[in-house]
């Protein structure tokens, strides 16, 4: 055999990738804090950036009223159900080893917003302390998302992998079954609760303010974080459970971890600002077309996306048709559904 | 010091897959393991393995219980390669390669890289290193698989603990070259002392490379020693039930397996 000099073969290849995964997040990043500028600035109150972040006195108070109460709450919480939902895609896509899987397709989004109305429903015959008032909301979505996502694992995955199709009916059956829930609730909710519940099936982030958005943030910042160390796992998860668990993966524990952590994520998302479809699965398709297939890049790269994107598809569903707003899940579905149907017409060719 | 197994056994309900089979795989030897579908070859292998406890018997490696050791342990000692995988995303041949580097530090990136190109030296796959694994014919998937084997129980010349490597039909899918370049690979590593089990289909590559061949038949072992004493015609053809010839073929001094 003859001598292998590595660091003359070597070099090129590992330094384009390490350059390439690298450029990906920070463009990414780039991009997020582009949109979160240009959002706090533009709406239905025209902010002028500069005097608002420096305390500038030329800001009339309800400018400076708006920005601090009402915009920023809201970029913020687009920004983050963006990252959320954008990890739990990849992840979950991760986990099924399957780029179809997205919180919103496969039920687990249906199965929040249930918990979630439930909730609202619910509530006000329970008597709930006032300071676990805010949390009670994310934490029944978070049961049902967390329900959903377990029962579709068992059904779908459990025994062995069943494909993508078995995958995408189960989910059908699960949205169907969190339909039957929701529209009881809807049914024996009080006109008051109604204007609440309509909201959930549309999607927005119009009722962010800080009382109520920091702890489902909070949240979700907990949930995306236990999601990134999880890369190099889940990427040894995609030669299959068994190949995994013969490379020092235990995969049982890493499934628990995956289920909970994107429950977690889309369930405090969804209890906020109900359910926004398909950033769950353009994003983490997008950021492996610039930057790969590595879960150390796919998942930070797909939150900062995932973020920029609900930040400016809710930009639009402000601006629009101003100064009326549409609902922001109408316009990620509007770009996602497409998305979708292409997705699957490649996979059918190639596969 | 072996990868051992001493009257391991698997059920499933009444039925026993594999029963009373001793196994000893010592670090340096390459062991073959023959016999005919459904004799218990992929069972025996998966109970060495750890990825499924014996419902009778006992598995130890270097004289400890298989089931106390962390699988973490038992992935920096162990490797196996099965059968190709398919995968949903586009991770190139490299990156599947590379799934198989252990050690983490960063002053280990060294190792790592010399770890790998020996692989992909090894199991003439240079050429296919920026392909995608997805794209690759079977043949060529299998010897992906077995360079991630190979850099899974790569160690530096300083480290002498033993290590070993199971492979389940390694060679299925390879032509006749393929095939005995994967072989003679395999040989070479046992002399530098790893412990190798291979589950082989093809008589003539096992009679050709084997130290010892292990002979399942109906999930019990037929036979088990050097290749000369357990390939004999009676016997083969008996386990195969169709008719064996086996010879010393005098000029290429070895056996040849007809059928």
């Amino acid at each position: 055999m003859s001598a292998i000099s590595p660091t003359t073969e070597r070099e090129p290849h590992v330094a384009r990738r390490a350059g390439r995964q690298l450029s990906t997040v920070l463009i990414f990043g780039v991009v997020l804090v582009l949109a979160v500028v240009v959002a706090s600035a533009i709406g239905a109150v025209r902010i002028p950036l500069f005097a608002a972040l420096f305390g500038d006195a030329t800001l009339t108070p309800l400018q400076s009223m708006v920005f601090t109460e009402v915009r920023i709450p809201r970029v913020l919480l687009a920004a983050f159900v963006g990252a959320a939902l954008a990890v739990s895609g990849a992840v979950l896509q991760g986990l099924f080893r399957n780029p179809l899987a997205e919180p919103q397709l496969i039920g687990v989004s249906s199965g929040a917003a249930l918990g979630a109305i439930a909730c609202i429903v619910l509530s006000e015959n329970l008597a709930v302390p006032e300071a676990f008032g805010p949390y009670l909301l994310p934490l029944a979505a978070i049961a049902g998302a967390l329900a959903v996502t377990t029962a579709l694992y068992l059904f779908a995955v459990r025994k062995r992998d069943r494909g993508v199709a078995t995958m995408l009916l189960v989910g059908i059956a699960i949205n169907a079954l969190a339909a039957v829930g929701i529209g009881f609730f809807t049914w024996i909710a009080n006109d008051g609760q109604l204007r609440s519940l309509t909201y959930w099936t549309l999607g927005s982030f119009g009722s962010a303010r800080w009382d109520t958005t920091l702890p489902a943030m909070a949240l979700m910042l907990a949930a995306i974080l236990s999601l990134l160390p999880l890369a190099r796992r889940l990427d040894l998860l995609q030669l299959g459970a068994v190949e995994a668990q013969r490379l020092g993966v235990s995969v049982p524990k890493l499934r628990r971890r995956i289920v909970f952590g994107a429950a977690t994520a889309v369930g405090a998302g969804v209890a906020m600002s109900g359910i926004i479809g398909f950033v769950g699965l353009v994003v983490p398709h997008v950021v492996r077309m610039i930057g790969g297939v590595h879960h150390r890049v796919l998942l930070p790269a797909s939150a900062l996306c995932g973020a920029a994107l609900t930040v400016v598809a809710d930009l639009g569903a402000r601006v629009i048709v101003q100064p009326a707003e549409m609902p922001v899940g109408l316009l990620t579905s509007a770009i996602g559904a497409p998305f979708f149907l292409w997705l699957i017409l490649r996979i059918r060719t190639t596969r | 010091m072996s990868l051992s197994g001493r009257g391991i056994g698997v059920s499933v309900g009444e039925q026993w897959l594999i029963k009373d089979i001793d196994i000893d795989v010592a670090p340096g030897e390459l062991l073959v393991v023959l016999g005919p579908n459904g004799a218990g070859k992929t069972t025996l292998l998966s109970v060495l393995a750890g990825d499924r406890p014996a419902d009778a018997g006992e598995v130890a490696l270097n004289d400890v219980a298989i089931e106390h050791i962390g699988i973490e342990s038992l992935a920096d000692r162990r490797a196996v390669v099965g059968p190709p995988a398919t995968l949903a995303f586009d991770f190139t041949v490299r990156d599947i390669v590379e799934m198989g580097w252990r050690r983490r530090g960063r002053r280990d990136q060294t190792l790592h890289d010399q770890a790998v190109e020996r692989a992909i030296a090894d199991c003439d796959i240079g050429a296919l290193a920026d392909r995608v694994y997805m794209t690759l014919s079977s043949g060529e998937r299998q010897r992906v698989q077995l360079a991630r084997g190979l850099v899974q129980v790569w160690q530096p010349e300083e480290d002498t603990a033993s290590r070993w490597l199971l492979l389940d039909e390694p060679t299925s899918n390879l032509d006749i070259a393929n095939g005995i370049s994967v072989l003679e690979r395999l040989r070479e590593k046992s002399r530098q002392g790893l412990g190798v089990l291979a589950i082989l289909h093809d008589l003539n590559l096992g009679a050709r490379y084997a130290d010892r061949v292990l002979l399942l038949q109906d999930g019990k072992a037929a036979a088990c020693g050097r290749p000369a004493d357990v390939m004999t015609a009676d016997r083969l053809s008996d386990v195969y039930r169709t008719p064996v010839h086996v010879e010393h073929h005098n000029e290429l001094n070895r056996l040849v397996v007809l059928t």
